[in-house]
C-alpha cells in the first residue's frame, strides 16, 4: 500500500514535468516520508505559533550555509538571542540579521536572499503573515536561487501561497525532553497532519515522539 | 598535509605539518612521499605566486618608501621610519602580523645591508631577527646566494659560516672560489647600505577622486546614473592603474537650488572591489543616489579604503551582504559575535558583516636606526629554496575582524566559531532563542516552603494567573566586579545581580523569569523565551 502510493507520488511528478526538488530533511524519519522526502527546497514555507523559532533554527541546524535572517524593527517578534541559538547547536555565527524599518524592506530583502544560491535558509519576521502577492514574489525568488524560505508570524494568516504552512507550539516537558506540537496545516501534494516531536538534546536532533494515534506511528491525530 | 610540486617532480614547498614530518623543498617527490606517505600535492601555480607577490609588495608599503619585491621576498627600504611603528623589532611584529592576518606565513629581518637581511630572513631559522655582526657571522655559507658546488667546496674544507669566510686571507679565498665570493662576503658583511642595489620606486598612487561640475543642471534621474557610470569607470580605471580595490564608494550630489544640502551616499563592499558595474548596482541599492531633486549641478566621487586588490578575496555571497548593505545600511545587516559579559542582554555583540579591521595605530617615539633594511620572504616555513605557497581561497575572509576560518561560516567546520566553544551558549545553562528587549515586570507568587522560592504562579500583564508546574533555577548572574554601576536599578539603588529560573507554565509556554536581587520587596521579571 505504501509502496504502491509512493509510486504513484513518483509519477505524479514525474507527469507534472516538473523537476525533482531538493528537500531539506526534517526529523530523517517520519516526517520526512510524510512530505516525500523533507521541506522543499525552492519554496517557501509558513511558520506560525509560538514555537516558530525554534521550528526553523531546529531545521537549520543540519543545513550547510549561513542562515539570512529578516526583522523588522519595533516589529512584534523579541530580538534575537545568539546564545539560546548556540546552546540548541546552532552556531550563531552562520545568522546574518538584516534589519528592515518596516515590513516591505524585510520582505524585499527576504527576496534578494531568497535568489542568493549557497544559502541554508531565508528566515522573514511578519506581524500577520504576508498577502499572496508578496508570497507569490517571494515563492518564485525561491524557485530562481533554490533557497528555503520561511515566513514567520505572529498570529493568524494566509498561508494559501505557502508551499507548505505549520504552526509549532510547545508542549509541556515536564522536566524531560522539550516538546512542540506541529501541525501542518497546509502543503502541496500531500495532506494536513500533526506531529508531536521531541528534541533529543545530546544529539541536536529532532524525533517523533509517543506513538499513539491513527495508525500512522507517531501520530497524534491528521485533519 | 599539504606540498608544492613543481614541474612535476622536485617539492617546491611544503606546509608546515609537512615539515613537521620532515618534508623539505627541494626534495624528490617520491622520496617526500616516502617520509610521509600521507602528503598531498597540488601544482605550482606560478601565477598565483607572482599575484601573491605583487600584494605583498602593496602591503609592505607602510614600512618603508622603496620595496624591490623579489621571485619569493620583498626587500624593503627602512632607513629612518621604524621608529615609527616603536622601533625594529615592534615593526617586524607588524610585518608578521599584517601577513598573519591574511593567513600568510613570513620570516623578516632587520640587517645593515639588503645580502645580509636576505641571509638572515632566511637562515637565520627564527622568525623575526634583527640583524647584529654576530648574528650575521653564524650564517651557513649558503647565505652568500652561492653556487651548490662552490657552497659544498666550502663546506668540505671546513668553512661552514660566514664568521669562518671573514677570518681567513681574502686573497686566497679569491684565488680558490673567486672574486665574486669575496663580493658577496663585503656586502654580507656591510654596516652600513653603502654598496648594495639602490631599491627603485613603484608606480605612484593615483588620486581616488573624480568629479563633475556642469552649467545645466541634470533633471533626468537617467542622466545622473549615466553620469554616475561614467565617472565610476574612469575611477575603476585608475584603481585598476594602481593595482587597488576599494571597499567603500562615496557619491556627493550638490543641487541647483539656493541652500539645498548636498546629499552624500555611502556604500561598502566585503572586499577590495574596482568593477564599475559592480559599484553602479550598489548606488542603484539606494533610491535616493540618482534622485535629481532640483537639478545636480555637481557630483564627486571618491573610492574609500583603497587596498592592494586581490582577485580572489570575497566569496561569491559577499555580493548578497554589499547589495543588503547598501539597501538597508550597512549597521543593520549584521552578524553577531560573543561579548565577555555577564547580562544577558549585553552577551553577544552585533557587528556590520561588512566591518573591516581598523588600520592599526603607529605609536611610537624610539630613536632612527641606523639599520636600513629589511627583508621578508614568506611562504611556507621551509629551508633554502621556498616559494610562496598559494594561501587560502578564502584569505580575504580573514581581513574582518571576529571573521570565521574558511568553512566556518557555512557550518563545515567541524569545532564552530566561538560560539560554539567555551562558555558563550551559557555553560551548559539553558539560554532563550529570544529576549525581550526590555525586561517586562510580571507578578510571581513563590512555592511556599521551598527555601529556594521557585516561582509558581505567574500573572502577567493580562492578570490572569497561570500556573507554573516546572522551574529549574536559580541561576545567579551577577553584573561584573568592575561595572557594579550596571546593576544599579532604575531607582538608583545598590547595584544587584539576577536570580534566572527557567520556568514552563501548563500549556507548555517555556519562559525566562528572573528576581532582582534587590534588598526589599521581590521584583520578577520576564526576559525571554525558550525554544
Amino acid at each position: 500500500m505504501k509502496r504502491a502510493r509512493e509510486e504513484l507520488r513518483a509519477r505524479i511528478g514525474a507527469l507534472e514535468g516538473g523537476r525533482r526538488l531538493a528537500r531539506a530533511s526534517v526529523d530523517g524519519g517520519e516526517i520526512d516520508r510524510w512530505l516525500g522526502g523533507g521541506l522543499a527546497r525552492g519554496r517557501v514555507h509558513a511558520v506560525t505559533g509560538p514555537g516558530a523559532t525554534a521550528f526553523v533554527s531546529m531545521l537549520c541546524i543540519r543545513l550547510r550555509g549561513p542562515i539570512l535572517w529578516c526583522v523588522v524593527e519595533g516589529g512584534p517578534f523579541s530580538p534575537l538571542h545568539p546564545p539560546g541559538f548556540a546552546a540548541l547547536g546552532l552556531d550563531p555565527y552562520r545568522l546574518v540579521m538584516a534589519r528592515a524599518a518596516n515590513e516591505t524592506a524585510a520582505l524585499g530583502a527576504a527576496e534578494t536572499g531568497l535568489r542568493e544560491p549557497g544559502l541554508a535558509a531565508v528566515v522573514v519576521e511578519t506581524a500577520g503573515g504576508v498577502r499572496s502577492v508578496h508570497g507569490r514574489r517571494l515563492q518564485l525568488a525561491a524557485e530562481s536561487g533554490e533557497g528555503l524560505g520561511f515566513v514567520l508570524f505572529a498570529g493568524v494568516g494566509e498561508m494559501g501561497w505557502a508551499e507548505s504552512g505549520w504552526e509549532a507550539a510547545p508542549v509541556p516537558a515536564r522536566g524531560g525532553a522539550l516538546r512542540w506540537r506541529w501541525t501542518l496545516r497546509r502543503v502541496r501534494r500531500t495532506r494536513p497532519h500533526e506531529w508531536l516531536v521531541e528534541w533529543n538534546d545530546a544529539a541536536s536532533a529532532l524525533r517523533v515522539a509517543s506513538p499513539v494515534g491513527d495508525g500512522v506511528p507517531g501520530s497524534i491525530g491528521s485533519g | 598535509m599539504a606540498a608544492v610540486v613543481h614541474s612535476g617532480t622536485v617539492v617546491a614547498a611544503v606546509s608546515e605539518a609537512a615539515e613537521a614530518a620532515g618534508v623539505r623543498a627541494g626534495m624528490g617527490w617520491g622520496d617526500a612521499r616516502a617520509r610521509c606517505p600521507a602528503l598531498l600535492a597540488a601544482p605550482r601555480d606560478r601565477e598565483r605566486e607572482a599575484e601573491v607577490m605583487r600584494i605583498a609588495a602593496r602591503l609592505v608599503e607602510r614600512y618603508g618608501p622603496w620595496v624591490a619585491p623579489g621571485a619569493d621576498d620583498l626587500l624593503i627600504d627602512v632607513a629612518g621610519t621604524a621608529h615609527l611603528f616603536g622601533g625594529e623589532r615592534a615593526m617586524l611584529e607588524d610585518c608578521r602580523r599584517v601577513f598573519a592576518e591574511r593567513g600568510w606565513s613570513a620570516r623578516a629581518a632587520v640587517a645593515g645591508g639588503a645580502d645580509a637581511a636576505r641571509g638572515l630572513a632566511r637562515f637565520a631559522g627564527a622568525d623575526l631577527t634583527i640583524g647584529a655582526p654576530d648574528t650575521v657571522r653564524a650564517l651557513p655559507v649558503e647565505a652568500l646566494r652561492l653556487d651548490d658546488e662552490s657552497a659544498a667546496r666550502l663546506r668540505r674544507i671546513g668553512l661552514r659560516r660566514i664568521g669562518d669566510l671573514a677570518s681567513r686571507s681574502r686573497t686566497a679565498l679569491a684565488e680558490r672560489f673567486g672574486e665574486r665570493l669575496i663580493q658577496r662576503l663585503d656586502r654580507m658583511l656591510e654596516a652600513s647600505g653603502s654598496g648594495s642595489e639602490p631599491l627603485g620606486a613603484g608606480p605612484p598612487r593615483p588620486a581616488l577622486r573624480v568629479g563633475w561640475e556642469g552649467t545645466d543642471p541634470l533633471l533626468e534621474p537617467a542622466s545622473v546614473e549615466a553620469l554616475c557610470a561614467t565617472l565610476l569607470e574612469k575611477l575603476c580605471v585608475r584603481l585598476r592603474q594602481g593595482d587597488l580595490g576599494a571597499w567603500k564608494m562615496v557619491l556627493v550630489l550638490r543641487f541647483d537650488a539656493p541652500g539645498a544640502a548636498p546629499r552624500r551616499i555611502e556604500v561598502r563592499a566585503g572586499r577590495g572591489l574596482r568593477d564599475p558595474g559592480r559599484w553602479l548596482d550598489l548606488f542603484r541599492e539606494r533610491p535616493e543616489a540618482f534622485d535629481p531633486g532640483s537639478g545636480v549641478i555637481r557630483l564627486d566621487l571618491a573610492a574609500g579604503a583603497a587596498e592592494p586588490f586581490d582577485p580572489a578575496a570575497g566569496s561569491d555571497r559577499e555580493g548578497l551582504w554589499e547589495r543588503l548593505s547598501a539597501r538597508l545600511g550597512s549597521r543593520n545587516v549584521v552578524r553577531f559575535r560573543p561579548a565577555a559579559r555577564h547580562r544577558p542582554e549585553a552577551a553577544s555583540e552585533a557587528e556590520p558583516v561588512l566591518a573591516r579591521a581598523s588600520p592599526p595605530s603607529h605609536a611610537g617615539a624610539a630613536g632612527p636606526s641606523l639599520r636600513s633594511r629589511l627583508a621578508a620572504p614568506f611562504g611556507p616555513r621551509s629551508s633554502a629554496d621556498r616559494c610562496g605557497l598559494p594561501p587560502p581561497r578564502s584569505a580575504s575572509r580573514l581581513l574582518r575582524p571576529f571573521a570565521a576560518k574558511a568553512g566556518e561560516m557555512d557550518g563545515t567546520a567541524s569545532e564552530g566559531s566561538a560560539w560554539m566553544r567555551g562558555t558563550a551558549a551559557g555553560g551548559g545553562n539553558p539560554r532563550p532563542l529570544r529576549l525581550l528587549a526590555r525586561p517586562e515586570p510580571v507578578g510571581v507568587e513563590t512555592a511556599p516552603g521551598d527555601p529556594l522560592e521557585p516561582p509558581a504562579v505567574l500573572r502577567g500583564r493580562g492578570g490572569r494567573p497561570v500556573r507554573l508546574p516546572s522551574a529549574r533555577g536559580p541561576e545567579r548572574i551577577v553584573p561584573e566586579w568592575w561595572c557594579e554601576r550596571e546593576g544599579e536599578s532604575e531607582d538608583g539603588g545598590a547595584p544587584a545581580g539576577r536570580d534566572y529560573w527557567w520556568v514552563e507554565t501548563e500549556e507548555g509556554a517555556r519562559l525566562w523569569l528572573y528576581r532582582d536581587l534587590h534588598p526589599g520587596p521581590a521584583r520578577w521579571f520576564l526576559h525571554g523565551f525558550f525554544p
